[in-house]
């Protein structure tokens, strides 16, 4: 994982250095750029999400554009976007970990708190949509006034435990696997509050040779926990609409359908982050990140974007075999822009990564990696608005129009994102300390034999 | 071990530490503990040599147990929400434990669940985390080598002929035996369940659906000021509004308080049990008894039966709920405002009629369901007849 022109350096030199640079990331003064993105984030995080929940709670779901045939909009949307996010950064510190793929080391931690602050996002739209927040309570398992306990053979309740799961093991994970790099921090941090800080996010950790053994073994373990979490939740939030009977919902590959798509936005996202941190961090970034990472995550991108271009076929023909009313909506979804977007977004636009030298190149992969976002926000907005729009019956067939507070709540989404991710990897080293001088160490072992 | 028996050797770069591990073993010294800010292929052989790995060896134990505490917790929600708590299972309208496959991806997920939970706490306690008291040793030594002090002097005389720069420590040892962090966990953990259990009070329904409810301001308080309106009193967001000039600051005062329990039932202190005075004023009690029987042959007599037995067509539906009748102590216990404030804001799987119809016509129904139980419990008349 060393680059080249490092080729007389040691690992541990090296490692040095990149200690160095986290350390005076998390102490210096944020530049100005920084602040504006930071603040313009929390601005919208507030307005768009704070105020908006608000109205939903004061004044009642009426403030969205919901209706009697269209009741779940864009506030699902979002949620299953959402959701859908966390999942290549799972996918990549723990399958990858457990596959061996070492390629991940220098992405891993930030691909971690990616999932983190996306599920965190997801999670709010859930709770507010309901309008009165004050009863979330009852999805816990605890018996109402009438003695009923919340119905556990429910999609929705499965969806509950499926991403509450989610989220505290991928905090846990995340949490555990810096604590190593929260103990530099505290060994090497001057300012007085941040010492603190790391102190406890640390836990007492002392980098032992038992607590590495420990640490090592958990990890793995942990990756074996989350590794059917990253197939089980996105299948879980396709079973809120895969187990109803609506027109376009009521299909058998949509737990497969999810999950790929997941994965596809995940790795867009992931990539996204790569290249932000090539701009925000570029010293840190020259020194560890390298082609191989791109290049892989490209390739695995592009499977994905196959593996998505086969579903659309596939439910495509599924609704023109069984014609009548399927075959209907389908056909009103076949005109529409979602639908385009989805695909050439999704479908198209990726194939350009089977030319290799375009894999690793920022100019490509940047706008490729908005229009997939772009493509999957559409292909959501197709499953949840589109379908309920072709209710199947005349007394349920209406439109759907987002309000001001829908588009607010999407924004606020946004920057929430942006600004629980900015402020945290201003904190928290941006690369994994512990796994990077983990692999400098074997580079030059493999280096110095004969 | 304790303090005064080793001595922690900090080293400031990993060649050198690795050299000092060479000579150590050649030497036939005895190390105690290594640490450093990265893992070294050492260490592993240090802990795989000493059996040390005996500790990451139990994780998978700490995520077996885990696993199968997540799985018999959720199987326990899956009992009371399928078998014992559901009323309609105690019924005997659907016999529980319908929905097999259904049951699987909570299970999956509660396994999952657990099973993390119990990892995360086996790595703390396995790992030796909060027990560990060592000082941080500043950024030059981050690589440690902890040995018996009787060695101290030939290990410090031979980094000194290799011209190494080091610090010895004498700080707690590495090991981590005289750490004292549980308390941090403990402390944690019942401002977490103290904090859980505050937000259950608060949020419950039990009481009118709980403080939280007000703070959304329109489900009580406009209601509140639109009957204020109504009766000629303005409010507090109508300051155009004046009040008739025979009422003065007392009346006025006392007219905020009857129309506060006209809107809420509620008078201080708790639910009132009279007719408020805005309605007894206007109508004698019997006719406003009268006038709610209608009102509750239209609205209430769905579910609870014209007759009051709980037995409403709506409610003879398979899957509904039971309707206790209304002599039952559950409705014979409230006071007339609280059963006021039930039907006007809802409860449990009643809607709130405040929603669809104001305030006197909830009251009148009220009081017909009053009259109702009255009559009832005369005749003896029982649950179900």
């Amino acid at each position: 994982m060393i680059k080249d022109t490092m080729s007389g350096a040691t690992a541990s030199y090296a490692w040095r250095e990149l200690r160095d640079e986290a350390v005076a990331s998390a102490v210096r003064r944020p530049r100005m750029a920084w602040m504006v993105l930071w603040l313009v984030a929390c601005l919208a995080a507030l307005w768009g999400g704070g105020w908006s929940s608000w109205r939903i709670a004061d004044e009642g779901v009426g403030v969205l554009g919901v209706n009697h045939g269209v009741p779940w909009g864009m506030d699902i949307v979002h949620f299953v976007f959402w959701i859908g996010l966390g999942h290549a950064g799972t996918l990549i510190s723990a399958v990858l970990l457990l596959t061996g793929q070492h390629w991940r080391n220098p992405i891993a931690r930030s691909a971690e708190l990616m999932t983190l602050c996306a599920v965190v996002c997801a999670a709010v739209f859930p709770v507010v949509h309901v309008g009165r927040v004050w009863m979330a309570w009852m999805a816990s398992p605890l018996p109402d006034t009438s003695g009923v306990w919340p119905d556990l053979s429910s999609p929705l309740m499965w969806d509950v435990l499926a991403v509450s799961s989610y989220l505290t093991l991928s905090a846990l994970y995340w949490w555990i696997g810096a604590a190593p790099d929260f103990a530099v921090m505290r060994d090497n941090c001057s300012c007085h509050w941040l010492k603190k800080l790391y102190g406890f996010l640390a836990l007492g950790w002392q980098g032992t040779s038992r607590q590495w053994t420990v640490y090592e073994r958990v990890s793995v373990l942990l990756a074996v926990v989350l590794t059917p979490l990253v197939v089980s939740v996105h299948s879980v939030v396709s079973f809120d609409f895969a187990a109803t009977q609506t027109h376009g919902w009521h299909e058998t590959m949509f737990p497969p359908y999810f999950v790929a798509g997941a994965i596809l936005s995940g790795l867009a996202m992931v990539q996204l982050i790569i290249f932000g941190g090539q701009c925000w961090l570029p010293e840190q970034t020259a020194l560890f990140l390298r082609r191989e990472a791109m290049d892989k995550s490209s390739r695995l991108l592009l499977g994905m974007s196959c593996v998505m271009g086969a579903m659309y076929f596939w439910e495509t023909m599924s609704a023109a075999l069984t014609g009548g009313e399927a075959w209907n909506s389908m056909k009103d979804r076949l005109v529409d822009w979602p639908f385009w977007a989805m695909v050439i977004g999704n479908v198209v636009l990726p194939q350009v990564y089977w030319v290799k030298q375009l894999r690793g190149k920022g100019w490509c992969v940047v706008p490729i990696a908005c229009c997939i976002l772009a493509g999957m926000w559409s292909e959501r907005w197709l499953i949840v608005v589109n379908s309920l729009e072709h209710g199947g019956s005349a007394a349920l067939n209406s439109t759907y129009a987002p309000t001001d507070v829908d588009w607010a709540m999407g924004i606020g989404a946004v920057g929430l994102f942006l600004a629980l991710f900015l402020a945290v990897s201003k904190v928290a080293p941006f690369f994994s300390l512990a796994d990077m001088g983990n692999s400098l160490l074997c580079h030059q072992q493999e280096r110095r034999k004969p | 071990m304790n303090q005064e028996d080793t001595v922690v050797i900090g080293l400031e770069q990993e060649d050198s530490w690795k050299d000092l591990l060479e000579r150590l073993q050649m030497e036939e010294i005895e190390i105690v503990e290594l640490a450093g800010p990265y893992p070294h292929p050492a260490m592993r052989q240090k802990t795989k040599a000493e059996n040390g790995d005996k500790n990451a060896r139990r994780l998978a134990t700490w995520g077996v147990t885990g696993g199968t505490i997540g799985f018999l917790s959720v199987l326990a929600w899956l009992y009371m929400s399928q078998a014992v708590s559901d009323p309609l299972v105690a019924q005997g309208r659907i016999s529980g434990w319908e929905s097999l496959p259904g049951y699987v991806p909570g299970l999956f997920e509660g396994t999952l669940l657990g099973a993390g939970l119990a990892l995360a706490l086996g790595f703390v306690i396995e790992g030796g985390l909060l027990r560990t008291g060592g000082e941080p040793s500043g950024n030059k030594y981050e690589w440690k080598i902890e040995i018996y002090r009787q060695d101290r002097e030939k290990v410090e005389t031979y980094l000194k002929t290799m011209g190494v720069c080091y610090e010895a420590f004498d700080v707690k040892p590495l090991t981590g035996e005289n750490g004292n962090g549980w308390w941090r966990m403990a402390i944690a953990g019942s401002v977490l369940v103290v904090a859980g259990v505050c937000g259950w009070v608060v949020t419950n329904e039990l009481e009118m659906r709980g403080p939280v409810g007000h703070v959304f301001g329109n489900m009580v308080t406009k209601v509140q000021q639109d009957d204020l309106r109504r009766h000629g009193l303005g409010g507090a967001e109508s300051p155009g509004v004046t009040p008739p000039q025979t009422v003065g600051y007392n009346d006025l005062k006392q007219s905020r308080a009857a129309t506060a329990y006209l809107a809420t039932g509620k008078r201080a202190g708790g639910y009132g049990n009279t007719v408020p005075e805005i309605l007894s004023r206007q109508q004698s009690i019997r006719n406003l008894t009268l006038a709610g029987k209608n009102i509750y042959k239209k609205h209430c007599a769905c579910c609870h039966g014209v007759e009051g037995n709980g037995k409403g067509t709506v409610a003879q539906y398979l899957g509904y709920p039971q309707i206790p009748s209304v002599e039952e102590p559950k409705f014979t216990s409230y006071p007339l405002g609280r059963l006021y404030a039930s039907t006007a804001w809802g409860q449990g799987n009643m809607p709130a009629f405040r929603e669809v119809m104001p305030s006197e016509r909830v009251w009148k129904a009220v009081l017909w369901m009053r009259q109702l139980a009255t009559e009832r419990n005369k005749k003896g008349g029982r649950h179900g007849q």
